[in-house]
């Protein structure tokens, strides 16, 4: 809003004689003007380059997730076959040890070892007192 | 003349190709068309079709695999088991999925075992499933794992086995290969015994394998409850020796044991044994011939008339009766086994003695309704309330329907039909002071989460007062040391019990066999010790050749086992009659006031009708 002016070229100062200066024909200056101060520009290129890595930093994240996942499946497959193998094993033992604790392999083990059953039976009778 | 030939050219050209917006229009119209059909499609496939390709889809990457419901286990009274089920593999195939039936079968038959011809035949057709084999062992299935033949499978069920082999294989029966029961407890208990299946929900990849985070449900199976029976397995193992080598002994054709404890009625063991005709060997029977089997008892069933006739005050232990040795009734005639003049005995020696014609005097006594009322208190006229599969249903008739004889031959036990667990229940009535306690066979269903829930048992009935039941007591304990049935006795226990012997019904009805002679059924039923008796056993042989007599053939064994009894629970010795004892580092032989010599199968004289 400020205005320049320009002064009297032919006002002197004191008793010094000038020489008259030579006339010069001046452009006329454009008025000044307000102008709005232009908004930064957004870095297209820049936004873009990281929408990118982000999407497919996103995708490998995903992909290793899922690699993981996959992973952690196959752990688990292979720990329940551990545990089904571990509980057949342990079924086979029960019916192992009830084989063995039956009579007739008691019988058979004692026959092997060469005992006989008794003929008679003795009462220890405790003393009376 | 170029520019002009250049004109001409490009008018035959564009003449040829027609003018380019026709073309363009063409090309829109034919690619239009292609976008509708794929729009139609699409809309095919999305909205019109979208359930059934769904469904297509589910069922190519779905996959439903039933999980076997574990069948429960039979468990002895110590927690042995009997019988239980393990995993197995069997294997399966689907025909359809199978390029070269021969080369598949060629590779399986010899590692599951079939013939290679068969199961060729099997692998072609057009099916979607066939079982290979089933129930295979475990190095079986790994080879077959280990073949990758694409369309066979291996899937777990469930197969019984049998820890204790052939160990009280007639009560506990069999399941079938879908562990379904068949026979025995097996089938008597299937509905407890079986589990509930379950059921898991997967997808898988074209290889079959599950597809991490695909679709996954999973319904766990529920197991069957345990069922732990009263028998002991010791016991049954000794049982079953003993009277194989009786029926060895005596060359019966079979024979049936049972072990109570009457107090509570627990069956401790239950046995059958029968000679094979082929071979000859003597060989556990593959059924509950204590339950199953009916045979005429023969003059075990005396007690009851005799116990109902002291019961009554019609008579008492020492009220005489005149014996003679014969004895009309209507047309029949009667006679005691040994021959005697007309004598005079009390009751005690009746019974002692076995007299036919003195029991049946006594039993005109008491009465044709009493009788039966009796004979009904003490068991024979209901079931045992087992609910055993194929159990003898009481045969015991009217006494409105009896005609003059019938009292007379009931009395002596010849035309009634019983089994031995009748028998065995009946004479506990005497051991637990006159009470009629119901035999029992389970002590308790186990549930998957261990709960024990006992089984409902029926209340125990009085039958005879304290003060009769003890008089029979005695009265039985007499047939032991001085009557009929001496040879079972027991060093150092008091024993009581009664013979019984009684012609074999034959199967055209009558009793006559083809010799134009008898066969026998031998029998002796008792309890120890008597002052408080923890075991009560029943000893039945068929048809022994050697001797005849319940005294003879049954006795024998019944002191074997009834010993062996008493050592497996611990009752010790309440007396020293028999037995050897150690006094200072000496061995002696107490006074012996009981005859049981050595076995030596001869003829009994015995007087046990």
């Amino acid at each position: 809003m400020s205005l320049l002016t320009v002064g009297d070229p032919r006002r002197t100062h004191g008793a010094t004689a000038l020489r008259p200066e030579p006339t010069r024909h001046v452009e006329p200056r454009p008025d000044l003007r307000i102008v709005t101060v232009p908004r930064r520009r957004l870095r297209v290129g820049l936004l873009s380059s990281i929408l990118i890595v982000t999407f497919f930093v996103g995708i490998f994240a995903l992909a290793a997730m899922h690699s993981l996942v996959v992973q952690a499946q196959f752990e688990l497959d292979r720990i329940d076959e551990q545990v089904a193998t571990r509980r057949n094993q342990i079924d086979a033992r029960r019916v192992e040890v009830a084989e063995l604790e039956s009579p007739a392999a008691i019988v058979e083990a004692a026959d092997d070892l060469g005992m006989v059953s008794p003929t008679d039976v003795v009462y220890l009778r405790p003393n009376e007192r | 003349m170029t520019r002009a030939r250049a004109f001409r050219g490009a008018a035959a050209t564009t003449r040829a190709d027609g003018p380019p917006r026709r073309r363009l229009v063409g090309l829109l119209v034919v690619l239009s068309l292609m976008f509708v059909g794929i729009i139609g499609r699409l809309v095919d496939l999305q909205v019109v079709s979208a359930d059934r390709f769904v469904e297509y889809g589910a069922s190519q990457r779905i996959r439903t695999e039933v999980l076997p419901g574990g069948r429960g286990s039979l468990l002895d009274r110590n927690g042995a088991e009997l019988v239980m089920s393990v995993p197995s593999q069997t294997v399966v195939a689907d025909p359809r999925m199978i390029e070269d039936a021969q080369a598949a079968a060629a590779t399986l038959a010899p590692i599951v075992g079939v013939d290679e011809v068969a199961l060729a035949e099997r692998l072609g057709r057009d099916s979607a499933f066939e079982y290979i084999a089933r129930q295979i062992d475990d190095a079986a299935a790994a080879d077959v794992r280990a073949a990758r033949i694409t369309g066979v499978f291996l899937q777990a069920e469930p197969s019984r086995s049998y820890p204790s082999g052939e160990t009280a294989a007639g009560v506990i029966g069999r399941a079938d290969v879908d562990g379904v029961g068949v026979s025995g407890l097996e089938r008597q208990f299937d509905d407890i015994l079986t589990g509930t299946p379950g059921e898991v929900l997967y997808e898988r990849s074209l290889n079959g394998v599950a597809i991490p985070v695909g679709q996954h449900q999973l319904e766990p199976a529920q197991p069957g409850e345990d069922v732990q029976l009263t028998l002991d397995r010791s016991l049954q193992y000794v049982v079953e020796e003993a009277l194989a080598d009786r029926v060895r002994e005596t060359g019966g054709q079979g024979g049936t044991a049972i072990v109570m404890v009457p107090g509570t009625g627990e069956v401790l063991a239950m046995a059958g044994v029968e000679t094979n005709a082929e071979t000859g060997e003597v060989e556990l029977a593959g059924y509950n011939s204590g339950l199953v089997d009916t045979f005429a008892p023969g003059s075990v069933i005396k007690m009851v008339t005799i116990g109902g006739s002291l019961e009554e005050g019609l008579t008492e232990p020492t009220t005489p009766v005149v014996v003679p040795y014969a004895l009309q009734v209507a047309d029949h005639t009667y006679q005691d086994s040994e021959l005697h003049g007309t004598e005079t005995w009390d009751v005690t020696r009746v019974l002692v003695d076995s007299s036919n014609v003195g029991a049946i005097q006594i039993g005109q006594g008491l009465g044709r309704e009493r009788v039966w009322t009796y004979l009904d208190s003490f068991g024979f006229g209901r079931s045992t309330g087992l609910d055993f599969p194929g159990e003898a249903a009481p045969a015991l008739s009217p006494w409105q329907d009896w005609y003059e004889t019938d009292l007379a031959s009931t009395v002596i036990g010849t035309t009634l039909s019983v089994n031995a667990m009748q028998v065995l229940a009946a004479y506990n009535v005497v051991a637990n002071d006159g009470v009629y306690v119901s035999p029992r066979l389970v002590d308790a269903r186990i549930g998957a989460d261990g709960e024990r829930r006992a089984p409902q048992v029926p209340e125990p009935h009085r039958v005879l007062s304290e003060a009769t039941s003890d008089e029979l007591a005695t009265m039985l304990t007499g047939v032991v040391t001085d009557g009929t049935g001496t040879r079972a006795s027991i060093p150092g226990y008091d024993v009581a019990g009664k013979t019984g012997t009684a012609w074999k019904a034959q199967a055209n009805g009558g009793f006559d066999n083809a010799r134009g002679t008898h066969d026998y059924m031998a029998t002796f039923v008792g309890f120890a010790p008597v002052e408080d008796p923890r075991v009560s056993v029943i000893v039945v042989i068929d048809q022994p050749r050697n001797v005849h007599s319940g005294g003879s053939a049954a006795a024998p064994a019944f002191a074997r086992i009834t010993e062996q009894a008493l050592r497996l629970l611990d009752v010790p010795p309440t007396g020293s009659d028999g037995l050897l004892v150690a006094e200072g580092g000496a061995r002696v032989r107490a006074a012996t006031t009981t005859g049981r010599g050595a076995d030596t199968a001869a003829p009994s004289g015995a007087a046990d009708g």
